[in-house]
């Protein structure tokens, strides 16, 4: 079978492809227009230089001297960069207003108060004795804080107390006192326990003893006849039987008003309160009743106090 | 909750108790420790706390608020160590005009909720040395870090004799130091 090779196809004579035949080399413009002119140039130059005449003519000596004179010029030059001044960027432009301001302050230092002489010499140890980076702020001129008369006198004790007291709350601490365990959770309750008010005690409604009852003459009498009744009972009471046992309460309070059990009362209390109630015990003809004086409120609270 | 708050609660009944519980939750731990310090037993710091708030309970309408309610709480509660530790010194017979503290060493001795190390031990005894007022300005300055002019309301005593108090205790603790090392 006959190869059907088309490896070969489009290359012409030498096997090369028609698309190598391009001839990759570029000149300048119009190169080949100009080219006889450049041409021609040249021949002339040539002619020159074979004839050893340029037409320049120099000084007698030139070459003699040219090597010395360029080292001095040299050395002047060195010499100008060593003495030359400068300037900093921008020097005569600040200028003026460097100078201004100058005179402003020369004028401002001959106003100002001077200080004694040696003043400044000890002044930094002066403050660093007084004033404690931690205890006290650095003051700056435009806070415009100042401190009471004496304060840097007087503090200098506070600021040894201080440094002391901060060393011991660093190496010592808390106290070291304990409490039991639940102590705080109960506390309240307990104390609203104790803040609880007890309920008052209820005393029943006084009856009113006329004015000319004769009975209230004998005030002093009434009560010391209570007293004697409730030592008779409480006597008698001692010898009853264990059969028919009586309490000496029900036995002793029974029969005998209120008035009566007030007066008792009143005259078995603390003597601070004797100046006090002697004044509603004792009752003069023209009374208006045993105890009338005093409010229920004020007899109850006192009762609640007593009891 | 808000001081104010808890006084307009007081003032009315209806809510008086629940304001109590909130006051006594907010300052029950600052006034025990106040006493504490001063009074050196738990039992009796126990006693004088109770003491302390059933009379706030008592008096907290009564309250003008011319001063904070901690200021307020904090002067009945000084007012009642003072006055418990007078009433103790006149049980173990001991002068009032008696300055030094040391009746109560044997509270500290005991040890009763006490954990502290040699240090805090030391410090507390050394403490003990001051009279009780001036243990009483020490404490509020060293352990409860009030300020001067908050101690003088509930003291009654100037800021500068305070201080001075205060700088007179510190020296005194420092020589007890130096003296017992």
């Amino acid at each position: 079978m006959k190869e059907n090779n088309t490896y070969f196809e489009n290359t012409g004579s030498n096997n090369l492809p028609n698309s190598l035949r391009v001839n990759p080399f570029i000149v300048p413009d119009n190169y080949f227009d100009d080219f006889k002119d450049h041409l021609q140039a040249r021949i002339n130059l040539d002619t020159i230089n074979s004839q050893h005449n340029e037409g320049f003519t120099i000084p007698n000596g030139y070459f003699d001297n040219l090597s010395s004179q360029v080292i001095s010029n040299i050395k002047v030059g060195q010499l100008k960069a060593e003495s030359a001044l400068s300037v900093p960027k921008h020097y005569f432009d600040e200028l003026t207003e460097q100078v201004l301001a100058q005179t402003k302050i020369d004028a401002m230092n001959s106003v100002l108060p001077t200080v004694p002489d040696g003043y400044f010499d000890g002044l930094s140890d002066r403050i660093l004795e007084k004033v404690t980076a931690d205890t006290f702020p650095v003051l700056r001129k435009e806070d415009g804080f100042t401190v009471p008369l004496g304060y840097m006198e007087e503090n200098e004790e506070a600021i040894m107390a201080h440094i002391t007291v901060q060393g011991w709350k660093e190496n010592i601490g808390t106290t070291g006192f304990q409490v039991p365990q639940g102590y705080f959770d109960q506390l309240t309750d307990r104390v609203m326990d104790e803040t609880q008010i007890p309920a008052p005690i209820q005393l029943p409604k006084r009856k009113t003893i006329p004015a000319t009852s004769p009975f209230k003459k004998y005030a002093w009498f009434s009560a010391a006849t209570a007293a004697c009744i409730a030592a008779i009972v409480t006597v008698g009471n001692y010898h009853a039987t264990d059969k028919n046992p009586v309490t000496a309460t029900t036995s002793s309070l029974e029969g005998i008003p209120d008035e009566e059990i007030i007066r008792y009362l009143s005259n078995y209390s603390d003597a601070s309160d004797l100046a006090e109630f002697a004044e509603y015990i004792y009752e003069p003809k023209d009374s208006k009743g045993i105890g009338s004086e005093i409010a229920d409120e004020e007899l109850e609270n006192y009762l609640n106090y007593a009891l | 909750m808000e001081d104010a708050l808890i006084i307009a609660k007081f003032a009315d009944e209806s809510t008086r108790e629940e304001a109590f519980r909130l006051l006594l939750k907010k300052y029950q731990q600052k006034i025990y420790w106040h006493v504490r310090r001063m009074v050196i037993d738990h039992d009796d710091a126990d006693d004088v706390v109770q003491d302390i708030f059933i009379k706030v309970w008592r008096n907290l309408e009564k309250f003008r608020e011319d001063s904070q309610l901690y200021t307020w709480l904090y002067r009945i509660a000084t007012n009642e160590c003072i006055t418990f530790l007078n009433k103790k010194k006149q049980k173990q017979n001991i002068s009032l005009d008696d300055e030094s503290s040391a009746y109560l060493s044997d509270s500290l001795a005991d040890g009763a909720y006490f954990n502290g190390d040699k240090a805090q031990m030391k410090l507390q005894q050394a403490i003990l040395t001051l009279p009780d007022k001036q243990r009483l300005v020490f404490n509020m300055k060293y352990f409860e870090d009030m300020k001067y002019e908050e101690m003088s309301e509930v003291l009654g005593t100037s800021v500068g004799a305070l201080k001075a108090s205060y700088h007179l205790a510190v020296k005194k603790i420092e020589n007890f130091f130096n003296a017992h090392d």
